[in-house]
This record gives C-alpha cells, sequence and structure tokens, in this order.
C-alpha cells in the first residue's frame, strides 16, 4: 500500500490510534515521531496529507514544519490537538488546512482524509493537476468549465462501495438476474 | 381486559447471535427510564436467557417459568421492580434507577418451542402491562416464536452487525417476517390462490418472477379476489417499519452496509426502514459485561452509552406515531 497519508505525533499511542484507523480505511500511512523525519518522507515522496498532531509539540517543531512545507500546495495538513494551540498555527495558509481539535476522533480523520483522497482538488483549469490517490469519475466536457466542487465526486466513490456490496449480498440470496 | 393506557411494545430482534441484542435491550431499558417513562424489559430469548447477567440481577425471585408452569396468574406477578426497597435487586449503592421492571428469560426444557396456546397467553398479558415501553429481548433465529413478538410490537429494533453474514440473516428474518405475515393476512381473507402464490414466492430459483415484492403483487393483482389481496400486501408492508440498528461500527465503511441492506430491502421486498441508527465498537461494553454492570451505569459518559440514549431519544420522539411517520413517507 502506497503512502498517501504521513502523520506526525510525538505521542506513540495517538498517533497509533490514527494510523489504525487509517489502515483499516485501506489507506496507506506511515507514522513518524521526529519532525526531521517527516521533512525527509516528504522529499522522497509527496503524501496528499500531512496528519500534525500538536499534543506535545514543540514551537521549533511548527517553524520546521512551516519551512519545508511552504513551498507545497497540492497537499492537505490535518492539524489535530487543543483547539486553542491549532488555531494559533499561522503560515500554513497556501495549503489545504483542516483543524480537527481534540477529543481525538478517529472516525472523523478517517472521513476527512477519504473527502480529501477521493475528491478532485478545488483548482481550475485544464491543466490543474490532480492529487495523489485521486480517483475522479468527472469528465470535463468542451464546453464545461473543470470547476468540481469537492462534495460533487465523493457520493460516486460511496454509491460505487455500496453497489458492490449490494452485488455481493445479491449474489449470496440468489437475487441477481 | 386490555390495558387503558397504551403500552409501547418494542422489539429488540436480530436473526444472528452476537450481535448485541440483550447489551442494547438492557441499556436501552435504563435510558428511556432515565427519561422518566415507565419501562420494563422481558427477557424473551426462550431458553438461553440472559439479559438478568447484563443488569446486574443474580438470583432473580421470578423468571419465566413461572408464568409458563402456572405458578403464577399474571405476567405482571413476575415483574421485577429494579431498586424498589425490601430486598429486591439493584446494581448497587450508588446508583438508583427508578421506573424501571424486569421479567426475567424461562430455562425449563422445551420453553424455546413455546406452545401456541401459551404463546397467545404471554402476547395477551404482554399488551395488559402498565408500562410506557415494554422491551422484549427477542432470541437469534427466525423461528415462528420470535416471528410472532415481533408482529405484535409497534416498534422493531432490528439489530445487525455490519458483516456480511449478519446482513444476510438480516435480510432473510425480514423475508420471513413479510411472508408470515401475508400467510396469516391471505389466511384471514380466505384466499387460498394467494396462498398458493406466497408458497410459490418462497422458492425463487424455480420461480424467478416472484423475485420481487413489486412483481409478486402485480401477479397476485390478476387473481380472482386479487385487488383485495394487493391492497392487503401494500398495507402490510407499510405497517412492517422496522427501524435497523447497526451495531458495533469500526470503520466508515461500515456505516455503507445500512445503505446497501436498505436498498435490498427497498428493491426485492418492497420494505423502508424508519431509520437507520449506528452504535460504534467501545470496548466499555466488554469491560461493563465483565463487572455484570450495564454501561449506562458502569460508563455513562462512553460512546456506547451517549449512542444509547440518542435512540432513547428517538424512541421518545415517535412514542405512539410511527405509524403516521409511515404514512408521511409514503404520502
Amino acid at each position: 500500500m502506497s503512502v498517501q497519508v504521513i502523520i506526525y505525533s510525538s505521542d506513540r499511542i495517538r498517533g497509533g490510534i490514527v494510523k489504525e484507523i487509517l489502515r483499516r480505511n485501506n489507506i496507506g500511512t506511515v507514522l513518524l515521531e521526529k519532525i526531521i523525519d517527516v521533512k525527509s518522507e516528504i522529499s522522497s515522496h509527496l503524501p496528499a496529507i500531512i496528519i500534525f498532531d500538536t499534543n506535545n509539540f514543540l514551537k521549533n517543531e511548527v517553524k520546521f514544519l512551516r519551512t519545508f512545507l511552504s513551498s507545497l500546495e497540492s497537499c492537505s495538513l490535518i492539524l489535530l490537538g487543543n483547539p486553542l494551540i491549532t488555531n494559533s498555527l499561522k503560515g500554513f495558509e497556501q495549503l489545504n488546512l483542516i483543524q480537527l481539535p481534540d477529543p481525538l476522533d478517529p472516525d472523523k480523520i478517517a472521513s476527512k482524509s477519504i473527502e480529501i483522497l477521493y475528491s478532485v482538488p478545488l483548482q481550475t483549469g485544464l491543466d490543474a493537476p490532480l492529487q495523489a490517490g485521486v480517483n475522479t469519475p468527472f469528465q470535463a466536457g468542451a464546453d464545461t468549465p473543470l470547476q468540481v466542487g469537492v462534495e460533487d465526486n465523493r457520493p460516486n466513490i460511496e454509491i460505487d462501495e455500496i453497489q458492490s456490496l449490494e452485488n455481493d449480498l445479491k449474489q449470496y440470496l440468489k437475487l441477481l438476474d | 381486559m386490555i390495558n387503558k393506557n397504551r403500552v409501547e411494545i418494542v422489539a429488540v430482534v436480530g436473526p444472528k447471535g452476537g450481535v448485541g441484542k440483550t447489551s442494547i435491550s438492557a441499556n436501552l431499558a435504563i435510558a428511556l427510564a432515565k427519561q422518566g417513562k415507565r419501562v420494563v424489559a422481558v427477557d424473551l430469548d426462550l431458553g438461553a436467557s440472559n439479559l438478568n447477567t447484563f443488569l446486574g440481577i443474580r438470583n432473580p425471585k421470578y423468571t419465566l417459568d413461572d408464568f409458563v408452569l402456572n405458578k403464577v396468574g399474571k405476567l405482571e406477578d413476575i415483574v421485577l421492580e429494579i431498586n424498589v426497597k425490601g430486598g429486591s435487586p439493584t446494581f448497587n449503592n450508588e446508583t438508583s434507577i427508578d421506573n424501571i421492571g424486569f421479567i426475567c428469560g424461562g430455562n425449563i426444557p422445551g420453553i424455546a418451542n413455546l406452545h401456541y396456546s401459551k404463546k397467545m397467553k404471554l402476547l395477551r398479558n404482554l399488551s395488559m402491562l402498565e408500562y410506557d415501553f415494554v422491551l422484549l429481548d427477542l432470541g437469534a433465529g427466525a423461528s415462528h416464536n420470535v416471528v410472532d413478538f415481533v408482529l405484535v410490537s409497534q416498534k422493531n429494533l432490528l439489530v445487525t452487525t455490519p458483516e456480511v453474514p449478519s446482513i444476510l440473516n438480516t435480510y432473510s428474518f425480514l423475508k420471513t417476517l413479510v411472508f408470515r405475515k401475508l400467510n396469516i393476512a391471505f389466511k384471514e381473507l380466505n384466499n387460498q390462490k394467494a396462498i398458493d402464490l406466497l408458497e410459490k414466492a418462497k422458492d425463487v430459483d424455480k420461480n424467478p418472477q416472484f423475485k420481487k415484492m413489486s412483481d409478486f403483487i402485480t401477479i397476485i393483482e390478476s387473481i380472482e379476489g386479487g385487488v383485495e389481496a394487493s391492497q392487503l400486501i401494500r398495507k402490510t408492508l407499510l405497517n412492517l417499519k422496522p427501524t435497523m440498528l447497526l451495531n458495533r461500527i469500526r470503520t466508515v465503511n461500515d456505516e455503507k452496509a445500512g445503505i446497501a441492506i436498505q436498498n435490498l430491502t427497498r428493491e426485492y421486498l418492497g420494505i423502508e426502514f424508519v431509520k437507520i441508527l449506528h452504535v460504534h465498537e467501545d470496548s466499555c461494553v466488554g469491560n461493563a459485561i465483565a463487572r455484570m454492570r450495564p454501561v449506562m451505569i458502569d460508563n455513562p459518559l462512553s460512546i456506547f452509552a451517549s449512542q444509547i440514549n440518542s435512540i432513547a431519544m428517538f424512541l421518545l420522539r415517535n412514542f405512539n406515531s410511527s405509524v403516521n411517520m409511515v404514512l408521511k413517507r409514503y404520502i
């Protein structure tokens, strides 16, 4: 499974919970406890999402993160932790910034990640690059501007999964034509 | 004699074992009682009862066996009032729950195959209990006993987990429920042709034309007395109004199982769920069971307790009004 999400957390338990819930949703992750490792991971492979847990973080780590994320635009940053801290962090405006304040909600983190991974970014223009891991059923016509709302594509993915489950059930129940 | 105050009978049912029916029943009874409703939880898992252990009741004074063996005259004689002074069972010293009664299940040999007359007596007595809510904790499987208790209930909480075997069992149970109810209805109509067609419709391998309920209705309409029978089918499906309770959800994907089974039951059985309720996997449930304490008492701030409270509020909001809800949707 390729790495789609980098999780940075100095708290092994919290980081482990996030990693596990994403794994259960078939999302490839790497959990890192040192900010320097985040940098080297990003330089070798740009993930679609970086999850930054501010629990027990050091101010210098944020500065460092800000420095090497400043040139990245096609990446989503999910900030976890105390809302007072996540609200106060500045300098990530160029990224798709999402705050998921404590208490840690693994389901919300998973659903947000799925939403990001399986949606087209809000960009305009036919040259707009697609994010890593994007699965887009949307086809732009000649007179259709490629401005796709995030919510537009998500249901299609869900419908595919539900349809697949339904087909399995129909097969077991001998309901297929 | 029927109770003047309308009692809301809620069946907690799930054809597969181990999906959490008893855990839901015990805690839901407490959640409703906490809202000031008079509740009685009835253990109808005949022959395999254990609701008392979920409520922390070790040595019940009376059980359903006493009613079945005619040691008492009425069902209300075996209701244990929890936390009432005078040696009745209590959870612990610091917790007090009022308004809650409990009927402990029976375990005498043969009780699982309750005789028809005994079953009818039990059903009559259930509707005479003077409580706001009668919660029936039913056993696994789709035997006539289980199905008939569901049919007399005003509300059904159909408990399943998101795993495929459990969903398959749930679908089959709903089909059994529909066929049982239609069989009774066609007998009342004295329409033998409809009964014969219903029998044929059970075998969709041999008779694929009956795969969907909508097709079955079309065929029924063409027989003698078919218009009346088809109206009866529509009315029956409308009145079933099950509520799906998807228990032990672990991932976002798990939640989709509810939508998948709703789509199937709508397409093939013509049944609409009133609602799909979600309860997430929570380790506090296992911990509470190990301590023989209900989660609502053992860990009232847990996710499980909070979701059970939401289900209680759902039942209260729809108290005696479920028929209207279903009608509204169809209109």
